[in-house]
């Protein structure tokens, strides 16, 4: 056992040595850690709240792959023990991206991408020519007094004040907030492309209530742009040109606000069956952020194996929606109202109202002598909803048929009375859950994001998978606890070499003013020796290689 | 079941996070506070990822070199 202790001692160090490079292990070296779909997301939310939107799914995806190549694997890890959290987000446990972890993907961001080049594109001119192109989109200023969304006429709140977003033509997405005065409007516009938004088609429209998922997306992404690129007109309301403009480019900086609180609270309103998407959120006129939509439009065009796996159940809820061809115009609801939208950060109760639907058909039957019979029938139904003490909805459909027959003279005039004819129709009544059909999708949604499903027999909800964060964050914390820490800390000092980016060589020299001298500023702009540092870096690699060679053969003895 | 399981994960992990906190933070975090601009300027002209890279792989094929000299020694294949 002796001779042996010297090579296991050698094995031993050696392992350690692999142990505490890990985490430096560049993505060259097969990482050991493959992202997964969870990570994904994460990271390209933290990204977007980091201040880098894009303009496209290659985009997104091709930045994640970048910056998920370039960390450590101790980095990796942490977004490892997250994942899970991003996924379920309503969970029973709510995680949050560590300062480590949004840290880093700050200062990458800040380093790899910038505002204006990437995504954000600033409307210099009055967007008058982004006006709402109502054949694509659905939102559309009509007057004075209400908006038109998808035909339907949408009555504006009164002063002081009102929430509007609209969707604009040519791919452009511009939030629009609005607030009214005696004499101009305001208008607050900030505008990325949306080429990555999936468009999600889902209809779903009660009665009383127009819930409209298709804008959903779409305005998905007007909480992350407008904090990166606001722009500000005033508009005067008669009609004269825009008067004042401000523009304010993103500010790495100043953001530092994590979007990913945005999913958590949206997702939990949403659960616990609060305001937005369950009760009208993804209206256009509902001034909370939709932050839920971010997740649909997020997850499934930059995860293919989530909308591989899940679209169908993304587009259609679980079960039983029926789907709604998705070419067929807008059918306003029967009820003529226009629709109030939700006041900002309440939540609407809708109190079931019954709905009358009359359908008058009128013939003609030609008379001996000249004249005309005509017969009137009227079918009125009745649609009257209760809210039962379960939740559940009792809808009770009561149909009567009229029928007016009275003789015409061939100029059309009417003779006699009238013979008028009630017939009672049939009356019936269903019960329905209110869940089942404008929140199907809401109820699918929950299911793919949370891993989680409704138990029929107690209603309550619980988790298909295992969830095994809880004991990944206890570990990730053991990394940071003295004296276990110490291999990750040392694993964690060469990670800043193994992470190290590019670097532009150009920077200013600024030399005060002194008394002999007088100061002065020099940008040293090293770009044009780009090309010799590249060969100097091999040449430096191919050193090391033949000095890691010799001290190989020190190491084993020289007998190799 | 996978309730179950969960909750005892959640249980578990509730009680090592206890246990975990009655210990010190490490004192090597500088590490994070390193700045890596300067690291990148010298990334410039310095190959640091590539010899971290290289570094490692150097390691693994050491390792992997004694495990299977051990390995060939216990089996008597290999002088020692």
């Amino acid at each position: 056992m002796r001779k042996y202790k010297k090579p296991i001692a050698a094995v031993l160090v050696v392992f350690l040595s692999l142990f505490v490079l890990a985490p430096a292990r560049p993505v060259e070296a097969n990482p050991a850690i493959v992202i997964t779909a969870g990570v994904g997301l994460g990271v390209l939310s933290t990204m977007i709240a980091a201040g880098a939107c894009f303009t496209n799914t290659d985009d997104a995806t091709k930045a994640v792959n970048n910056y998920w190549n370039s960390s450590s694997t101790d980095m990796k890890s942490k977004w490892e023990v997250i994942a899970s959290s991003l996924a379920i987000v309503a969970g029973s446990t709510a995680y949050n991206v560590t300062d480590e972890l949004w840290n880093d993907m700050r200062s990458y961001a800040k380093e790899k991408y910038n505002s204006g080049a990437n995504a954000v594109n600033v409307v210099e001119e009055a967007p008058s020519e982004y006006m709402v192109d109502s054949t694509q989109y659905q939102a559309v200023d009509v007057g004075s007094d209400c908006f038109s969304v998808q035909g339907q006429n949408i009555a504006k709140p009164g002063s002081p004040g009102y929430y509007y977003r609209g969707i604009f033509k040519n791919g452009v997405a511009v939030c629009t907030e609005t607030n009214t005065s005696a004499t101009a409007l305001q208008y607050d516009y900030s505008v990325v492309r949306v080429d990555m938004v999936l468009r999600a088609r889902v209809v779903t429209h009660g009665t009383q209530n127009v819930i409209d998922y298709r804008v959903l997306a779409n305005l998905a992404t007007v909480p992350v742009t407008a904090r990166l690129a606001p722009v500000s007109y005033s508009y005067n309301a008669t009609g004269a040109p825009w008067v004042d403009e401000t523009t304010e480019e993103a500010d790495w900086d100043t953001i530092d606000e994590l979007l990913y609180d945005w999913y958590y609270d949206a997702v939990s309103g949403e659960w616990q069956k609060q305001a937005r998407i369950s009760t009208g959120g993804p209206n256009p006129d509902d001034p909370d952020p939709p932050g839920k939509g971010r997740l649909i439009q997020i997850g499934p065009t930059l995860l293919s194996d989530i909308s591989n796996m899940d679209a169908e159940k993304l587009r259609l809820g679980k079960g039983k929606v029926t789907e709604k061809d998705p070419t067929k115009p807008y059918e306003p609801a029967a009820d003529p109202s226009p629709v109030t939208p939700p006041s900002m950060g309440t939540t609407t109760e809708k109190t079931p109202q019954p709905s009358t639907r009359t359908t008058t058909t009128v013939e003609e039957a030609p008379k001996e002598g000249g004249g005309s019979t005509r017969t009137t029938t009227q079918v009125a139904e009745t649609t009257t909803p209760v809210k039962n003490e379960d939740g559940t909805t009792t809808t009770t459909k009561t149909t009567t048929t009229t029928i007016t027959k009275q003789d015409y003279d061939p100029q059309g005039n009417p003779e006699g009375s009238p013979t008028i004819e009630t017939k009672p129709g049939p009356t019936s009544s269903t019960t329905e859950n209110p869940t089942s059909e404008k929140t199907e999708l809401t109820t699918g949604l929950i299911d793919i994001l949370t891993d989680t499903e409704v138990n029929p027999a107690d209603g309550k909800r619980y988790p298909t998978k295992l969830d095994f964060g809880p004991l990944l964050i206890a570990g990730a914390k053991l990394t940071w606890k003295f004296p276990f820490s110490l291999p990750w800390d040392l694993a964690r000092a060469f990670s800043p070499f193994a992470n190290a980016g590019e670097w532009q060589p150009k920077f200013d020299v600024v030399v005060p003013d002194t008394a002999i001298l007088k100061g002065f500023s020099w940008t040293a702009d090293l770009t044009m020796f780009n090309g010799l540092a590249s060969v100097a870096r091999k040449f430096e690699l191919l050193i090391f290689s033949v000095g890691l060679i010799m001290a190989t053969r020190k190491l084993m003895g020289g007998d190799v | 079941m996978t309730h179950l399981l969960n909750q005892l994960f959640v249980a578990i992990g509730g009680v090592l996070g206890v246990l975990l906190n009655l210990l010190p933070q490490s004192p090597f975090q500088y590490v994070l506070t390193v700045d890596s601009n300067t690291i990148n300027a010298i990334a410039w002209i310095m190959p640091l990822r590539e010899v971290v890279a290289l570094l490692q792989a150097y390691v693994v094929a050491v390792a992997l070199y004694y495990g299977l000299r051990i390995a060939l020694r216990w089996l008597k294949v290999a002088g020692g």
